[in-house]
């Protein structure tokens, strides 16, 4: 594509500006600064890619207009006219696009891009348009800056530079990762998730810890608990001892009243008031014996006068009777039946109450009595009694239960020790913590080792350059040999001054004298200090190589010293070492359970002591309740629960016996009767002189009856006797009965009380009161001690104090007890504080939160690991992306514009540089002299460097052209550092390039630029004063000056220049002066060689154009 | 067969050791929730279980490392199940593959309503109520390698609702044919379930997200089972710390203040959706247009993610932005492969890559001479193709921001 005309409708500085007839190749634009010579390329590019947010300063045009204007392109696809204008008061702001075909058939804006050839605005700036600003920039850089970016354009440039974008990724990736292995973000995090991988490891121990710790406490815990019993224990005892000192003297009264009770042995039973009843019943029986005399001599007279009557008087004197007993014989059959049942009943009620006395053990003996008191005495004893065979039985199956858990517990260790072949497990965990240490040790001296060898071979390092530094640098000893030969010389010279005093050496005198003796004395000194530096040094520097050697030596010896210790032949040492660990990991599992099971055997011994202590127990509590029922009158053997039931059934039992003594007084009494009646029949059967003897009594009696009618006539007179007789018997049998209950009576009072008489019945009842007064007294004292021990502790074992020699001695056991409780309390003192502080290391064990912050710190670096690898793949992508296109760039692109470039620099530097070139892999460009002398591109001065910048500019161009994008190259003053000659070759080589097929656009400010294209026969367009010329102008020809130096008239401008090196036709030969510099023999006041430096920036760029504007 | 209805709650996957990760750095303020995280929520699965009268709890394993949490991990289990224990609750646990039952420490005693079931062969409990059975539970705590095999937990003869409770993967058909009325199972970090009717295979999840992938809330299950045997699964939640994931979609017209106020009308809705937790949240910006590119290339990332942090995350709860990322493009205009820029050939570069997914990359050549064997180098391998994919499709949006030759704009 080529512009073949411009019109500029209104753009910053120009309005209606035309240009036409642009060549298709070498245009050359002059204008002095402010011409708008940066407004005119601006414009250019703005029709081309549009007005950005830059280029809008340059509306609203300055002398008025329609903003934009229109370029006039010609190209493979014809020529066509684009024209791009702002649409006025759009807001934001539009553009209006017109791209048209001579016919003024409209394109479509695709259209645009392929006629640009694709190229975008930012590759054109990059490669088609050339400005003094990017020399500028190539100025500011230093040669190493300025090398890199010559290269950079060689080896791709559109948009942005290849090599730079490499760079920017390279220097990415490698902050990631660095690829020559310095440190980098990924290493680091490496290196800090591998050392907090180690502390996570190390805290795994916390739980191993706790365990062991648990442990401890749990056996604190017991031997506490054993201590409080004993003190509890001790406590009592101190308690016992106080209370037997305080109740001794009537523990011992009461103790003599019990040797009186003994003495006196135990009281009978003796009913209240039984003999007050005893001598009631005494007098009762006295009145009836008497009355019983009186009514027996009244019968007796009665009898007398009844036989004075002498008719049969027995059987006479038996009338009544008989009669009376003739109304019996239904009563006797009656008596007969009555004492048949009688006589069962009895028999059953002994026998049942023989059963309920065998069955309480009162086999053969009476009943005891059991009063409220007496059962009261038996309660405590028979409770102590039950307490103890309770706990002797509860002790023994504790005994029993802990010694099976220690004998489980026991196998549990010794199978897991078996299993390891060991025997005991502290020998075995001591055995392997040693191995573990050992192995260690073997793994830090093998770390040390290396440590020393690095450390060695860099002091060895050191050493040796030491060692070279011992040759003083030549400098420094020249430096020191002139500053000493300096001196000498002034001494000698101010000695010499001396002895010329008038001179000026003689005028100086000793300050110079003295200033040259110091510089001589400084130059030795110094160099004497140099020297002993650098052996001080180098002798501090084997000192520690040698030490360095002795401690590799000592680790090695000690490490075949741990060799020799340690088994043979089980692998590496951190394979052993962690085989090491493990073991003793299991181990130490194993140390709370031994230490259970050690718990549980001394639980076990302590509970055997404690069945001990209940065995002692059960058998004083058997000998206090034998001694409490004894004193209670029970038979010996009774046991509590006899005597329990004893209490309950005693009145039913009672009841039982009485019932069985009224029985059998009734059958007694029943027998009597019957064999009262049955006597009276034969008595009145004998008195009555009858044989009846054989006969049933019912049969005598009817006889009797039969009788007596036969005597009834001759008794008539007889009757009354008879019956007053019969009165008086029926009296004195009254008082015979009456006599014989009150008999009876007695007789039962002494039989319950078992006494055979009553003198008896009197010394039991004396004997009985004195017994229960001495009881009564003692049941004081007793309840008097009961209140002072106040429940604290049974009463035997006061007793067991106060018993005894150690009876003596009570104070003493107080003092000795309260030493012990004392011991004790500080013994659980101790363990109470050891335990509180297992109870804080368990407790900041349970709350160490480490292993979860390092963790958390953990999961933030492996996570910023992740993202590190994670975007240094994607840069690692982008770089071997990148590399592929730089080798493409490289391998196709890269020679082919190098080799151009080289043809570019040769002809400009008139052949004194012949080549560039680029070595293969690297990133760097090299240039190449006519003496095929190669070399680096730092050494080039400025303008030799801009020089080949633009070569090398010119060169991607045309690497561009090639490939089909084809554009106008713009040059903004891009000759303007070059001297002379250099410029003179520059335009024969800008003619040249366009010669070769490509349109170049030259805007420069320097009338000699202007010259030197004018002299090459090149039309130079003067940009017109804006200001004064008015629109639809043509463009105005160049100054008169220029004019009248150019030889040739511009229509006779050659199109055509010969490619290669070949000289143009039509200049003039170039000569150089003496100096080398190219000079132009036809126009001498051109010889003036542009030097180097600050150049006038004014109206170049935006803001020159802003300020233009 | 009817029976009486029950409840139970359903938990697993504690990981007592495993505070949240996935982030790049935690703030001082959120420290603590980090820290303490997984035992918080552990114990309000404890609260669930009290305050929703359940009759047992099930635990289907990865409850703890004991290694890794110290004493303070069997302690706090130890307690919160005497908790349970003096309501008459009891524990049905099998162990998975970090807490097999020998791994838990002898110095801290497990109360007795806790029944561990063993490793290797699956042992069953029945519950009775008033003497008559209700439910029978039948697991195995998993053993190191193996996988459920379905074949292993025998159904009940007398046809008693059947609980199998184990800790690993296995396939929802090998469930579902055979005859266990619910699969209690463990093993996955995230709620799934993968059969629900006739039979239920049921993964409650952790009780508390660890990671960003981890999105959306967390918890146990309250599982209800009425006469009829028919199951019905309700999920509480029991997280305080709740991971989110949020995506904005920009595009040529969209700029910072548009998407600012975007973020923050998101925000506020997820915060207004979850009221009372800790959020956690990851930020992606998707789409197209400038400002993508800006995101990704300059600090307009940065000081978005800023400004969320500084307006939301310093309260309690927080919302806190984790990360803000520009998703890169799915697929690149193709006029770009065509350009004859260097960006193009690049493109064509890795267009190629793409088209050819054997074709390997090699990266080895990038990294550090004594790292090409070992973790750097096995970390540096992409070997998933779905991570290859991404890895070119970021590198060609690096390609295309650096050889734009746009500088990027904050």
């Amino acid at each position: 594509m080529r512009i073949t005309a411009l019109e500029v409708d209104g753009f910053g500085i120009w309005s209606g500006l035309k240009l036409d007839a642009l060549g298709d190749g070498l245009n050359v634009f002059f204008g002095p600064n402010e011409a708008g010579k940066t407004t005119l390329m601006q414009f250019i590019r703005s029709v081309l890619y549009g007005f950005s947010p830059q280029r809008r300063r340059y509306f609203p045009p300055l002398h008025g207009g329609r903003p934009g204007g229109t370029l006039h392109l010609a190209g493979p696809q014809g020529p066509c006219v684009l024209s791009r204008h702002q649409r006025p008061g759009a807001e934001p702001p539009q553009e209006e696009l017109l791209l048209l075909s001579p016919g003024g058939e409209r394109h479509a804006e695709p259209m645009l891009k392929t006629i640009l050839g694709n190229v975008e605005e930012a590759v054109f700036n990059n490669v088609f348009a050339v400005e003094l600003r990017d020399l500028q920039e190539l100025a500011t850089l230093n040669d190493t800056e300025a090398a890199a970016l010559l290269y950079r354009i060689t080896a791709g440039l559109d948009r942005v530079s290849l090599v730079e974008v490499m760079r920017e990724v390279a220097a990415s990736r490698n902050r990631l990762l660095d690829r020559s292995g310095g440190p980098c973000q990924v290493l680091q995090w490496l290196a800090e998730r591998e050392k907090l991988r180690t502390e996570i490891r190390d805290l795994r121990t916390l739980g191993h810890r706790y365990g062991r710790l648990a442990a401890e406490r749990d056996q604190l815990d017991r031997e506490v608990a054993r201590l409080e019993e004993e003190g509890r224990q001790w406590t009592a005892r101190v308690r016992s001892l106080e209370i037997a000192a305080a109740v001794e003297e009537r523990w011992r009264e009461r103790e003599a009243l019990d040797a009186q009770l003994a003495a006196l042995g135990p009281a009978e039973k003796m009913p209240e008031g039984a003999v007050r009843r005893l001598d009631a019943l005494g007098a009762a029986s006295d009145r009836r014996r008497h009355a019983i005399g009186g009514l027996r001599q009244q019968e007796e007279q009665l009898r007398r006068e009844a036989a004075d009557l002498k008719i049969n008087p027995s059987l006479w004197r038996q009338a009544p009777r008989i009669e009376a007993l003739g109304e019996q014989v239904a009563w006797i059959g009656t008596l007969q039946t009555r004492i048949l049942e009688l006589e069962t009943e009895t028999a059953e009620a002994e026998t049942k109450l023989a059963e309920e006395q065998r069955r309480l053990g009162l086999a053969g003996q009476t009943l005891p009595a059991l009063s409220a008191q007496s059962l009261a005495a038996l309660r405590r004893p028979a409770s102590a009694l039950r307490r103890s065979r309770q706990e002797l039985a509860e002790g023994r199956h504790q005994v029993e239960d802990n010694q099976q858990a220690a004998r489980a517990l026991e196998a549990q260790v010794r199978s897991a020790l078996d299993s390891r072949g060991e025997r005991g497990l502290n020998e075995a965990t001591d055995r392997v913590g040693g191995l573990v240490g050992q192995l260690r040790r073997r793994v830090q001296i093998d770390e040390r080792i290396e440590q020393i060898d690095e450390h060695l071979a860099d002091l060895e390092e050191k050493s040796q350059e030491l060692l070279d530094r011992q040759m003083m640098p030549i400098s420094i000893l020249l430096g020191l040999g002139g500053v000493f030969v300096a001196g000498a010389a002034l001494v000698m010279l101010s000695a010499l001054g001396l002895l010329l005093s008038k001179s000026l050496l003689g005028q100086l005198g000793w300050p110079a004298a003295l200033l040259g003796l110091a510089a001589t004395v400084a130059a030795v000194v110094t160099k004497s200090m140099l020297e002993r530096s650098s052996a001080r040094k180098l002798d501090t520097c084997q000192r520690q190589i040698r030490m360095l050697q002795l401690q590799r030596r000592q680790a090695y010896e000690e490490r075949d010293s741990l060799d020799r210790q340690l088994p043979e032949g089980e692998g590496p040492v951190q394979a052993r070492l962690q085989a090491a660990e493990r073991e003793l990991a299991g181990l130490e599992e194993l140390v709370p359970v031994d230490a259970r099971r050690q718990a549980i055997q001394q639980e076990a011994e302590a509970a055997a002591a404690r069945v001990r202590q209940a065995e002692a127990a059960l058998a004083a509590a058997s000998r206090q309740w034998k001694e409490a029922i004894a004193a209670a009158g029970l038979p010996q053997g009774l046991s509590p629960k006899q005597v329990k039931e004893l209490a309950s059934r005693r009145h039913e039992i009672a009841e039982l016996d009485q019932r069985a003594q009224r029985r059998r007084e009734e059958l007694t009494q029943r027998t009597t009767e019957l064999a009262a009646l049955t006597g009276r029949i034969g008595q009145l059967v004998e008195e009555g002189g009858l044989e009846l003897q054989g006969k049933a009594p019912a049969e005598q009696l009817r006889a009797l009856v039969e009788g007596l009618g036969e005597q009834e006539t001759r008794m008539t007179r007889r009757r009354a006797l008879r019956q007053q007789a019969r009165r008086l018997r029926r009296k004195r049998a009254r008082h015979e009965a009456a006599l014989v209950r009150l008999k009876r009576r007695r007789r039962l009072l002494l039989d319950r009380l078992g006494v055979r008489s009553e003198d008896e019945f009197r010394r039991r009842a004396a004997h009985h009161a004195q017994v229960e007064t001495l009881r009564q007294r003692r049941d004081a004292l007793g309840r008097e001690i009961d209140a002072t021990i106040a429940g604290h502790c049974p009463e035997q074992a006061i007793g067991d104090l106060l018993a005894g020699e150690s009876a003596r001695d009570l104070a003493g056991q107080r003092e000795r007890a309260g030493g012990r409780l004392e011991a004790c309390a500080a013994q659980l003192k101790q363990r109470c504080e050891r335990r509180g502080q297992l109870a804080e290391q368990v407790k900041a064990l349970v709350d160490n939160r480490a292993c979860a912050a390092k963790q958390l710190e953990l999961g933030i670096v492996e996570k910023r690991l992740a993202e590190a690898v994670r975007r240094w793949k994607v840069l690692a992508v982008a770089s071997e992306m990148l590399e592929g296109v730089r080798k493409h760039y490289e391998q196709t692109r890269q020679p082919e514009t190098l080799q151009e470039a080289s043809r570019y620099l040769s002809r400009l530097t008139q052949g004194r540089y012949q080549r560039v070139w680029t070595p293969l892999g690297e990133d760097i460009l090299l240039i190449e002299d006519s003496q095929q002398k190669t070399l680096p591109v730092e050494v080039l001065s400025r303008g030799a460097r801009e020089q080949l910048f633009l070569c090398l500019r010119l060169a991607l161009a045309g690497s561009y052209a090639r490939r089909g994008a084809e554009l106008p190259m713009v040059l903004d003053d891009v000759l303007v550092n070059f001297d002379s000659q250099r410029a003179k070759a520059a335009v024969g080589v800008l003619g040249d390039f366009a010669a070769a097929g490509h349109q170049v656009l030259v805007f420069t400010c320097h009338e000699h630029i202007a010259g030197l294209f004018e002299a090459l026969r090149v039309e130079v367009h003067a940009l017109p004063d804006h200001a004064n010329r008015p629109a639809d102008l043509p463009l105005p020809a160049r100054s008169p000056r220029a004019r009248r130096k150019r030889k040739t008239p511009p229509e006779e401008t050659p199109r055509e220049v010969v490619a290669g090196s070949e000289p143009i036709e039509g200049l003039p030969p170039w000569e150089e002066d003496d100096d080398g510099e190219a000079i132009f023999e036809d126009d001498e006041d051109r010889f003036t060689v542009i030097e180097e430096g600050p150049f006038d920036e004014a109206g170049e760029g935006p803001s020159g154009g802003a300020e233009a504007a | 067969m009817s029976l009486w209805p029950f409840r139970f709650v359903h938990a697993a996957d504690f990981r007592l050791e495993q505070p949240p990760w996935g982030v790049a750095e935690v703030p001082d303020h959120l420290r603590e929730q980090f820290l303490e995280a997984a035992y918080w929520a552990a114990e309000r699965v404890f609260e669930i279980v009290l305050s929703e009268q359940a009759e047992f709890l099930v635990l289907s394993g990865n409850v703890l490392q004991p290694e890794q949490t110290g004493p303070r991990g069997p302690l706090f289990l130890s307690e919160q199940f005497e908790r349970l224990g003096e309501r008459g609750i009891e524990v049905y646990w099998a162990g998975g593959r970090l807490d097999p039952p020998n791994a838990w420490p002898s110095s801290v005693r497990l109360p007795e309503n806790v029944h561990v079931f063993p490793t290797g062969h699956p042992q069953q409990f029945v519950r009775l109520r008033e003497g008559v059975p209700v439910v029978r539970l039948i697991g195995t705590s998993r053993a190191r390698g193996l996988e459920i095999h379905p074949g292993d937990f025998l159904p009940d003869p007398a046809g008693l609702f059947s609980i199998a409770v184990a800790h690993g993967a296995a396939g929802a058909a090998a469930l579902q044919s055979h005859p266990i009325d619910y699969w209690a199972l463990g093993g996955i970090m995230s709620r799934s379930t993968l059969s629900s009717t006739p039979r239920v295979a049921h993964y409650p999840g952790s009780p508390q997200g660890r990671r960003p992938e981890h999105a959306g809330p967390h918890g146990c299950t309250l599982v209800h089972v009425d006469q009829e045997r028919r199951v019905r699964m309700t999920f509480v939640p029991s997280d305080l710390m709740r991971w989110q994931s949020e995506r904005i979609a920009v595009d040529e017209t969209t700029t910072r203040q548009n998407l600012e106020a975007r973020l923050n009308g998101r925000l506020q809705a997820v915060r207004e959706a979850n009221p009372a937790v800790d959020l956690l949240i990851s930020w992606s910006v998707g789409g197209g247009g400038p400002l993508l590119s800006q995101l990704r290339r300059g600090k307009l990332g940065q000081e978005l993610l800023a400004a969320l942090r500084r307006d939301h995350g310093m309260g309690s709860p927080a919302a806190w932005s984790v990360s803000l990322a520009a998703e890169p493009e799915e697929v690149l205009p193709a006029a770009w492969y065509e350009q004859e820029t260097i960006c193009g050939d690049f493109l064509r570069q890795l267009r190629h890559y793409q088209a050819h997914p054997d074709l390997p990359l090699p990266l080895e050549a990038y990294l550090p001479e004594q790292h090409r064997s070992g973790a750097v180098a096995t970390a540096a391998q992409v070997a998933d193709p779905a991570e290859r994919e991404r890895v070119l499709r970021e590198a060609a949006v690096l390609g295309i921001d650096l050889l734009s030759g746009e500088e990027p704009r904050s």
